[in-house]
């Protein structure tokens, strides 16, 4: 037990000092070699008013990992807070929509997908890395909606975290491919209970 | 000769008119009267109606049975209510199921079958609903009746042009002002539906209730389906629900409630009392427009080769294949939420627990049958027996 824990701390090590160009199986996630690098703190935005950024929020609270939630964040608020020592170092993009979450909001597709590209162009700038995540699995892909937010926002990705069960038309894996896009497949949400501790350098 | 011939066929039209209109009335008066019997769990310890949180109820279509499980040890206070839609069978089944089996260790659960009495005492004629559906149990065949989504016109009649919504003033579907899940929080001057909602809202006041679930099924053809809507103040609570149930028993989502919807419990009622309120929704494929016969086995095998049909052409926003989505599924899945989401309040509430015991769990009501939880109301005491 203590052998295989060394073992993974070990190949986490690796990952994180940039030594391994390849992957890597840590804790039953396949961790790819060109991960970038990643500091806390996280804000979480979803591009679609979906819940998922919720979600994301509460797992970080659960595992204790400093993130904030802003469902509707603007690119000012986030150039604006992106400075001083609280600053925030990872951008979170939640992909998949929510009709009613959209229509309360009064935004619809459009809007969150310009929203969000914003967001990505600002992130750049200062330097912030892209995680974009489809957490949600299938109830997060099943209309013309949700295939814009998740087509709009997959590319721009420093890294990808993706439901297994989304990929069954391989648009994920071709995406990260093409792009060279790290990307991270988990099984279940709750998933990233452990994923996030493991890539934040926190276990 | 010819008159007589006229007076002949009118006869035989009238004695045929005559013949259904009574056939008919009798179909509707034994789908009114009919009572289910409800055998008292270990759990219970008092049982009210709402008439006793708002008199004007008192003896009515809707003055529904409360079932009070109190554990007589301090803590938080659930209410589960079924049936706000009793043409969505899983949601009376599940809270009769709680009735008759669970008990509760911390806190008080509160149960309702049917929230909405006056529309289960009548189906949709006109699109062939079934009157009853049965469930078979180790001591023979359950009887329960099959209903609607709006009260009975019979009780809440006439219709509005425009059902003006009270208090936001949104504008519905007339027929809505019969609609359980429609009128909240309900006015005491108003329809019946909109009176019921206002004793609900006495008795989550008078009984300090923490949290609410409203429970519902849905078509699949509906966006919000396999789903739990939760109010702002519940929304942790329905996050780590959701993610729980579906990393262990079943795919589960999460939505949050519009703010500007008026009228639903997962809305209102978290607006106008201290108790958030959830809504949790099942699969039923009888309720999709593109079902084809309308019986009592769809209604309890929800499998149906039109719906799966139009599944294959991407119509729908839930899977379903030739396993259908049966009612012990469904039923399962309402139990497994109810407890999930007890389990999550007291994470949050740790001043306030809900521990609520001996109900079955998702996996255990699909490899029994959901028959197999319910008592036999003729070995039990007669003390013990009570009349939805």
């Amino acid at each position: 037990m203590k052998a295989k824990l060394g073992f993974g701390l070990l190949a986490v090590a690796c990952v994180f000092m940039g030594t391994a160009a390849a992957q890597q199986t840590v804790d039953g996630f396949v961790i790819p070699g060109n991960l970038p690098l990643l500091k806390l703190p996280i804000v979480v935005t979803t591009c679609g008013q979906g819940p998922g950024a919720l979600m994301f929020d509460v797992i970080c609270d659960t595992a204790g990992i400093p993130c904030e939630e802003r469902e509707l964040l603007t690119v000012e608020e986030f150039v604006s807070e992106c400075t001083g020592d609280t600053a925030w170092n990872v951008l979170v993009i939640i992909t998949g929509t929510s009709l009613k979450g959209m229509g309360a909001a009064g935004v619809d597709v459009d809007s969150e997908v310009k929203r969000c590209l914003a967001l990505i162009a600002a992130a750049r700038e200062l330097g912030v890395t892209i995680i974009v995540a489809q957490i949600e699995g299938p109830s997060r892909r099943t209309d013309e909606s949700d295939e814009k937010s998740i087509r709009a926002m997959t590319p721009e990705a420093d890294l990808l975290i993706t439901r297994s069960d989304v990929n069954n038309d391989g648009y994920f894996t071709r995406i990260a491919e093409e792009k060279g896009i790290p990307q991270i497949f988990i099984e279940k949400t709750l998933d990233l209970q452990r994923l996030l501790p493991i890539l934040f350098g926190m276990n | 000769m010819r008159l007589n011939k006229e007076w002949t066929i009118k006869g035989i039209a009238m004695a045929v008119t005559g013949t259904i209109l009574v056939l008919a009335g009798i179909a509707f008066a034994q789908h009114r009267n009919f009572k289910e019997e409800v055998v008292l769990g270990p759990g219970v310890t008092t049982v009210r109606t709402l008439g006793d949180y708002f008199a004007p109820l008192k003896g009515g279509p809707n003055d529904a049975n409360v079932f009070i499980l109190d554990s007589g040890e301090p803590g938080g206070t659930m209410l589960v209510l079924g049936a706000s839609h009793p043409e969505e069978p899983a949601t009376s089944l599940t809270a009769h199921l709680l009735v008759e089996n669970a008990t509760v260790e911390q806190g008080k659960l509160i149960v309702v079958i049917h929230s909405n009495p006056s529309a289960s005492t009548v189906t949709r004629p006109g699109d062939a609903y079934p009157r009853f559906f049965h469930i078979e149990t180790d001591w023979g065949i359950k009887k329960f009746r099959m209903g609607d989504r709006w009260a009975n016109p019979l009780d809440s009649w006439p219709d509005p042009e425009t059902y003006v919504h009270f208090p936001s003033g949104q504008l519905l579907a007339y027929m809505d002002v019969r609609n359980l899940n429609r009128t909240w929080p309900g006015r005491s001057n108003g329809s019946l539906a909109e009176q019921t909602c206002y004793a609900f809202m006495r008795l989550i006041e008078a009984e300090g209730v923490d949290i609410v679930i409203d429970l519902h099924e849905a078509e699949l053809e509906y966006p919000i389906i396999g789903t739990i809507v939760a109010h702002q103040k519940a929304l942790r609570i329905a996050a780590m629900a959701s993610m729980t149930l579906t990393a262990e028993e079943f795919r589960i989502g999460m939505e949050i409630s519009p703010l500007a919807l008026h009228g639903l419990s997962h809305r209102e009622i978290g607006d106008h009392s201290n108790a958030p309120a959830l809504l949790a929704e099942t699969p039923q494929p009888f309720l999709d427009r593109v079902r084809g016969i309308t019986d009592e086995s769809l209604l309890l095998t929800g499998k149906d080769e039109f719906v799966m049909k139009a599944g294959e052409f991407g119509l729908l926003y839930w899977p379903i294949d030739e396993s259908g989505w049966p009612i012990d599924a469904r039923v399962g899945r309402h139990c497994s939420t109810v407890l999930k989401i007890a389990e999550f309040w007291t994470l949050f509430n740790r001043s306030k627990p809900l521990v609520v015991t001996s109900v079955p769990r998702y996996a255990d009501v699909v490899a029994n049958g959901t028959g197999y939880f319910f008592q036999d109301p003729a070995t039990a005491s007669a003390s013990k027996v009570v009349y939805e």
